[in-house]
């Protein structure tokens, strides 16, 4: 019984309760404990990973107790290399969403309350180690993003925040459907549908030969598991949610969004759908890919016809999420890591580029790029981090977003899954789709460095001239950003070691299946 | 209490006191009688078994909640009016009971005709208005209605197998019945199931209630929302129940029958679909309320479709959870309309700047009638779920599945008028004591449905005990 983790739930949710307690005119008292709490959960978070740094095993501080037997659903709680960089990253992203909060003068007691109920819930999706646990978290992480777009959003915020909700809603459906056939049709000895049994269960789901509707029933599973992920991540076409969310959202729940809520599907593919149907996801991989590109490439073209900054920083998000989707088509250990690390460099970055954006917001209240311009020459701390989140976004070598990009495409190059598909013609498809992927490196460059001389180079405009720099808050949201971005990118290993220990052993076991 | 109406100045604060003592003396009563076994009363008339054991204090603590609404209600502020009100429900709690312990044709015919009349004339309470009489008079067409298409059906029952107690009748249908009658029987059971239909609101027997819930009183409104249904429900389950549809079982040969199923089935999807998408587009939100009510029957019928076990424990279980939510959520939209007159859905604009926590009540209440965890609502989903994929209605889950979606939108719809739109009043309204502990209960009870539901569930098994 290792309760290690239950603090990593039972402080957002104790947070949560203790600033509902709290009355209602102490905001600045609020602020300064949100932050404190997140502090915590950060440093706590730290200790656990370098735990997991230390031994070799698989899952770690796994905490597995009965809960309801006549449905054989365990509490189950455990930490691997995954969870422990998403946990990581999720406690980075809601610092930084906190720190920013300070200007949030309308209902500051719900926000922040709100926000610690999302942040359980997230935590609590990365750390459930049972299927229906892992659901019941990832439905709470709706309600409270609900609330936080819609109330504190922009003009647009309650369409934003319906539409949001629907989507997600409809991918969630599929999941509940999905779980509830999982657990009639267990026939294994292991108990429950826990994460670290889930070798014992790719057999025996893959053996089930129940025909439905006339395929088979891993299929039926991996589309259910496709549909509700496909919509979080977002996979083209299923991502147009995000563009409305993103902007109509307040700076820091736009920086929750995209730095940790779209990581929520990636991470579900990755551990569900690889862990439970992995020769589906081999089957549909080149599928898998060709999604993958789409949203690369079409996010990146959408995102060059912005003039709104935010928007098309949403759509740049849509783009270098299609990494992810090609990391895991690729299912060898490359474009795993790859992907898992496109995930957090992604976590980081557009962090910052919506950081900048924000604080331009705050102040000029125009997102317009064409209207915005020479900024840099005013604000020039300002134009420091701007330049360096765009560079850092298009994949600058030595920054974090080259690092993850290069080893997922040169992953994506090696790739052969067995894909009855296409036959043999999938490593040319994929050797192809690196190619196309390399392109989308180069049109991120074009929009980006657009936005970049449009908004902060060029002739200073007049109605500018007024502004304030960055303030203590801010500096110190981009210090904890850029640290970690210069840092891995020049030294990963660490970050590499942990995501390889967590799939050794399914690599292991999938590649005869799944690789020729 | 009619006697006491009308040659008693009894005031209502007494009058409740005394509904209410009454009420919990029944209610103890009929725990105390749970504990006996098996009778068949009248002479085989009703059966005192398992699900009436649920039934009965099921419905008392339902009529007890809604005592207290109405005593709430500007409608029945006259001492007289509420003295008699009460009766009216009383009687009426009678007649549910009824309902669930029959077991004869007669009787079903008798204790529905109870319940019907009664709600007739709780729904037309309202003195001068024109929705309430037109609500009432509606009710009564469309009940008459129903209840000839119901007793049609009945009579083909009664001449096939020439007894209308359900033993007999079940034991006529299994030995004596003639392969060419069967569709007969079939037609008999697909009209009782339509006239049994306008009391569960589902489709085709749906058109009364967005009408009627519209027009009655709020608080009979929510009374007869869970009452008049979870009745329907169950009597609707002993007649199923009664004919044995387990042909695995060996009981019966006439698998024929077992395409009762499909017709539940496609009544069930129809009234889902009707309800949530007829919901979208309503301003008034207790017409949004009726068609919501029907999509939550047509869940149930679905629930009675797999006709096994855990479909009829799921049902039970579900009508629990509704019982809570709905109550609840009527109850705070009466005290709304009751603030700010009107039962508009922008009524509740700003509702979450006056009064918080009410405002998070009806959240709850809302966020458990879409389904989403830690809510009870959801619970009640999974477990009609979880019976449909074990009997392989693949499609059909899905169709429900996305049916729960398209009603988040007319949910979440009153929570951005509460929450996402800034109201013109800023005063806190008073609520009297007894109202905020009872959305406190209601509220608690349908969260704790979603946390902690064993002994519900508990409930729902023992109560099919005596089927199986």
């Amino acid at each position: 019984m290792d309760v290690s983790l239950l603090p990593l739930l039972a402080l957002p949710l104790g947070a949560f309760v203790i600033l509902l307690c709290m009355p209602a005119r102490l905001s600045l008292v609020m602020y300064r404990f949100s932050v404190s709490m997140v502090v915590l959960q950060f440093i706590y978070t730290l200790y656990l990973v370098l735990g997991v740094l230390e031994s070799s095993a698989l899952w770690h501080y796994s905490l597995i107790v009965p809960w309801i037997k006549r449905f054989d659903i365990f509490f189950a709680l455990s930490m691997d290399g995954l969870s422990a960089l998403m946990c990581m990253l999720s406690a980075v992203v809601f610092l930084i969403a906190m720190l920013i909060s300070h200007h949030i003068n309308r209902r500051p007691k719900a926000y922040f309350a709100l926000c610690f109920l999302l942040l359980f819930g997230v935590t609590g999706v990365f750390l459930a180690h049972d299927l229906f646990l892992f659901y019941i978290f990832w439905e709470v992480t709706l309600i409270p993003l609900y609330f936080l777009i819609g109330i504190w959003g922009g003009a647009r915020r309650e369409y934003a925040a319906i539409k949001f909700f629907i989507y997600t809603m409809v991918g969630s459906v599929f999941l509940l459907l999905c779980l509830i056939l999982l657990y009639q049709a267990k026939i294994t000895p292991a108990e429950g549908i826990l994460f670290k049994d889930f070798l014992i269960h790719q057999q025996w789901i893959g053996s089930l030969e129940t025909t439905v509707l006339g395929k088979t029933f891993s299929s039926i599973i991996f589309l259910g598991f496709f549909i509700v992920f496909a919509v979080k991540i977002p996979v083209f076409p299923f991502h147009t949610w995000l563009p409305d969310a993103h902007v109509q959202a307040p700076t820091p729940i736009s920086v929750l969004l995209a730095g940790i809520i779209l990581k929520l599907g990636v991470y579900g593919l990755i551990r569900l759908g690889l862990g439970l149907v992995p020769i589906q996801v081999a089957y549909f991989a080149p599928i898998l890919l060709v999604l993958g590109l789409i949203n690369l490439i079409y996010g990146a073209f959408c995102a060059m016809y912005q003039t709104n900054a935010k928007r098309m920083i949403a759509y740049a998000s849509i783009s270098h999420m299609g990494y992810c989707m090609i990391g895991i088509a690729t299912l060898n250990m490359l474009g795993l890591q790859g992907s898992v690390l496109q995930m957090l460099s992604h976590g980081l970055i557009s962090v910052m580029l919506f950081l900048v954006v924000g604080f331009i917001y705050k102040q000029t209240r125009s997102l317009d790029i064409e209207d915005l311009g020479g900024l840099a020459h005013q604000l020039p701390k300002l134009g420091f981090v701007a330049v360096f989140a765009i560079f850092a976004s298009m994949g600058l070598p030595g920054l974090f977003g080259f690092v993850s990009e290069i080893i997922t495409l040169s992953g994506a190059w090696v790739a052969e899954p067995k894909s009855i598909l296409l036959g043999g013609t999938t490593r040319v498809l994929f050797q192809v789709g690196t190619l196309f992927g390399v392109t989308g490196m180069l049109i991120t460059a074009v929009y980006m460095l657009w936005m970049l001389q449009s908004v902060f180079f060029g002739p200073s405009r007049q109605r500018w001239s007024g502004l304030k720099d960055l303030d203590q808050a801010y500096i110190m949201a981009f210090a904890i950003l850029i640290i970690p971005i210069v840092y891995f990118g020049i030294a990963p290993s660490s970050l590499l070691d942990l995501i390889h220990q967590s799939f050794l052993s399914e690599i292991d076991w999938i590649a005869p299946k799944v690789l020729r | 209490m009619l006697t006491l109406s009308a040659w008693s100045k009894l005031k209502r604060p007494w009058a409740l006191a005394l509904g209410l003592g009454i009420f919990s003396s029944a209610f103890a009563c009929g725990l105390y009688a749970s504990s006996q076994s098996d009778i068949l009363l009248f002479s085989n008339l009703l059966q005192v078994d398992s699900l009436v054991h649920f039934s009965r204090p099921f419905f008392i603590l339902c009529s007890a909640i809604a005592s207290l609404f109405i005593f709430q209600a500007v409608t029945f502020s006259s001492d007289k009016k509420f003295l008699e009100t009460l009766a009216f429900l009383m009687v009426i709690t009678v007649g549910f009971v009824f309902m669930s312990m029959s077991v004869d044709l007669l009787m079903v015919i008798l204790s529905i005709e109870m319940v019907s009349i009664l709600s007739y004339l709780l729904v037309a309470r309202k003195p001068n208005d024109a929705f309430s009489s037109e609500a009432g008079l509606k009710y009564i067409l469309f009940g008459a209605v129903a209840s000839g298409i119901m007793m049609f059906g009945f009579s083909f029952i009664f001449g096939l197998t020439g007894s209308s107690f359900y033993d007999d009748m079940m034991l006529k249908v299994h030995s004596t019945l003639q392969p060419s009658e069967y569709i007969l029987l079939f037609f008999g059971l697909v009209s009782v199931l339509i006239g049994f239909g306008f009391k569960m609101t589902t489709f085709p027997t749906q058109m009364w209630a967005p009408d009627v819930y519209q027009g009655a009183p709020t608080s009979i409104t929510a009374f007869l929302s869970v009452s008049s249904k979870a009745a329907g429900f169950l009597i609707f389950i002993r007649l199923l129940v009664s004919f044995r549809f387990q042909v695995e079982q060996g009981i019966s040969q006439i698998t024929e029958l077992l395409r009762i199923r499909d017709v539940l089935v496609v009544f069930g999807l129809f009234s889902m679909l009707i309800g949530n998408v007829s919901a979208l587009r309503q301003k008034n939100i207790k017409r949004m309320m009726a068609y919501s009510s029907i999509a939550h029957a047509g869940f149930l019928l679905l629930g009675l479709s797999v006709l096994n076990r855990s479909g009829l424990e799921a049902v039970i279980f579900y009508l629990m959870v509704y019982a809570a939510t709905n109550l609840g959520t009527f109850y705070i939209i009466h005290l709304r309309v009751l603030d700010t007159g009107n039962d508009h859905i922008d009524s509740f604009r700003g509702y979450g700047n006056q009064n918080i926590w009410m405002a998070v009540a009806m959240s709850g209440f809302l966020i458990s009638l879409i389904g989403l965890p830690p809510f009870g609502g959801f619970i009640a989903k999974f477990y009609i779920f979880k019976a449909l994929l074990m009997e392989r209605y693949f499609m059909t889950a899905l169709f429900a599945a996305i049916n729960s979606v398209i009603a988040v939108y007319y949910y979440m719809n009153i929570i951005k008028w509460m929450f996402f739109k800034e109201g013109n009043d800023p005063e806190y309204p008073r609520y009297p004591a007894y109202g905020m502990i009872l959305i406190l209960a209601l509220s608690t009870v349908t969260w704790v449905m979603g946390i902690y539901w064993w002994p519900f569930t508990e409930i729902a098994s023992r109560a099919i005990r005596s089927f199986f």
